[in-house]
């Protein structure tokens, strides 16, 4: 999902950088002191979790982890995300130092989203909660995907086909990421439900 | 309270060393390498993502220095593409991968001009030549080498040849920078240092 230096227009560019420093400025504004540990450990995860290469199907695909960041912070997923990004771009070349306005917005938009259309059901007991929590992991890279194939659009690609292609490209991803927000959430539930509110 | 700390360390440190043990086994994710190397009067060149899996269908553009298009075409099933040398100038070589994946090599007017040279030399610097003007030749082995069989300048290219067949997949490795655990490990370290001092200005609020 990371997009590399050289491929971006100027106007797209600066407009993901726009709409990121926005995104920032409110997860920062919204950042409690409490969750700044959390923000930490979780940044680490989204930075790891880009090694992860899921080797099915047709993809050159990896985790990301962005639908279980949006849960636990919601608006604070994007400075929390722009960290991990800067660090992924400068240690393991992947996307790059001018698009990290577009690749944050790519990977932090959807945790937003996800947290405002599913952050609501996860607390519910039984099956609804998981199914929730399994929606935002999948949705969150779904989402991401479609935004990417936004920002390519203005390039030179063509929107339906690249979205299309990207959404099953990951949906191994999706699946994986499904299950593993299902289970974190599960497991916060029992031991630290107040993390979930946020 | 106490479980529930012990428990949450649980979960942080298993979730760690998962992500530990997956990234070490495959150690690659996806960014994009396109190497190019000169063979002869051809330069061919070669696209993959990180994880080792070959390019196909990327497209691959060919710019001179100062910005202009010189050719264009298409990777094979072999993430290869391959074409003549379009001038002697520092060319670079723009792949885009699809998706967002892109990134570009650039091959040297001097790694070209070795092979040029031996191609088609100049009628000015043939040895034979050299050693004509010259009453006492500068350079002495190369005047003995055309009095016998082989002159220097044929010599020369079929060395020039041997060696950039056997060099080709030496670069091509040089190329292929993996990561290493210590990145991940300083990007943690990172990591946990930029969240310290977001906390300690919150802190003093």
């Amino acid at each position: 999902m990371h997009i590399s230096e050289g491929y971006l227009s100027g106007p797209v560019l600066l407009s993901g950088a726009a709409l990121t420093a926005i995104g920032t400025a409110v997860g920062l504004k919204r950042l409690d002191y409490d969750q700044i540990a959390q923000g930490g450990i979780l940044a680490s995860a989204f930075f790891v979790a880009s090694l992860v290469h899921v080797p099915i199907g047709p993809s050159n695909a990896h985790l990301i982890m962005n639908g279980i960041i949006g849960l636990l912070l919601g608006w604070a997923a994007f400075p929390v995300i722009l960290v991990a990004l800067l660090l992924q771009a400068v240690f393991f070349q992947f996307g790059g130092i001018t698009t990290l306005g577009v690749n944050g917005l790519i990977m932090a938009g959807p945790a937003v989203i996800v947290a405002y259309v599913f952050g609501p059901w996860i607390g519910r007991s039984g099956w609804v909660g998981t199914a929730a929590a399994f929606a935002s992991g999948a949705g969150a890279i779904a989402l991401a995907a479609i935004v990417m194939a936004a920002s390519l659009f203005f390039t030179d690609e063509k929107f339906m086909a690249v979205a299309g292609t990207a959404i099953v490209v990951h949906l191994p991803i999706m699946g994986i990421e499904g299950v593993i927000t299902a289970f974190c959430v599960g497991f916060l539930k029992k031991v630290k439900p107040e993390m979930l509110s946020g | 309270m106490t479980t529930k700390l012990w428990q949450w360390g649980v979960l942080i440190a298993g979730l760690t060393v998962a992500c530990m043990v997956l990234s070490i086994a495959p150690a690659h994710a996806h960014k994009v390498i396109v190497f190019a190397w000169v063979e002869g009067d051809t330069i061919h060149t070669e696209s993959k993502f990180s994880a080792g899996k070959l390019v196909q269908d990327g497209k691959i553009a060919v710019f001179d220095p100062q910005g202009n298009k010189l050719l264009e075409g298409v990777t094979d099933d072999r993430g290869r593409f391959s074409f003549p040398i379009p001038q002697k100038s520092d060319l670079k070589i723009e792949l885009q991968a699809g998706m967002g994946h892109g990134n570009q090599w650039l091959v040297r007017a001097q790694e070209i001009d070795d092979g040029a040279d031996s191609r088609a030399p100049t009628p000015k610097q043939t040895p034979s030549e050299a050693g004509h003007t010259g009453a006492a030749p500068a350079r002495p082995t190369e005047a003995s080498a055309t009095a016998d069989c082989l002159d220097a300048q044929t010599v020369r290219q079929i060395v020039t040849l041997a060696l950039e067949k056997k060099l080709a997949p030496i670069e091509a490795r040089l190329v292929e920078q993996r990561w290493r655990f210590q990145d991940i490990i300083g990007g943690i370290g990172y990591i946990v240092g930029i969240f310290g001092v977001v906390a300690y200005m919150k802190s003093r609020k």
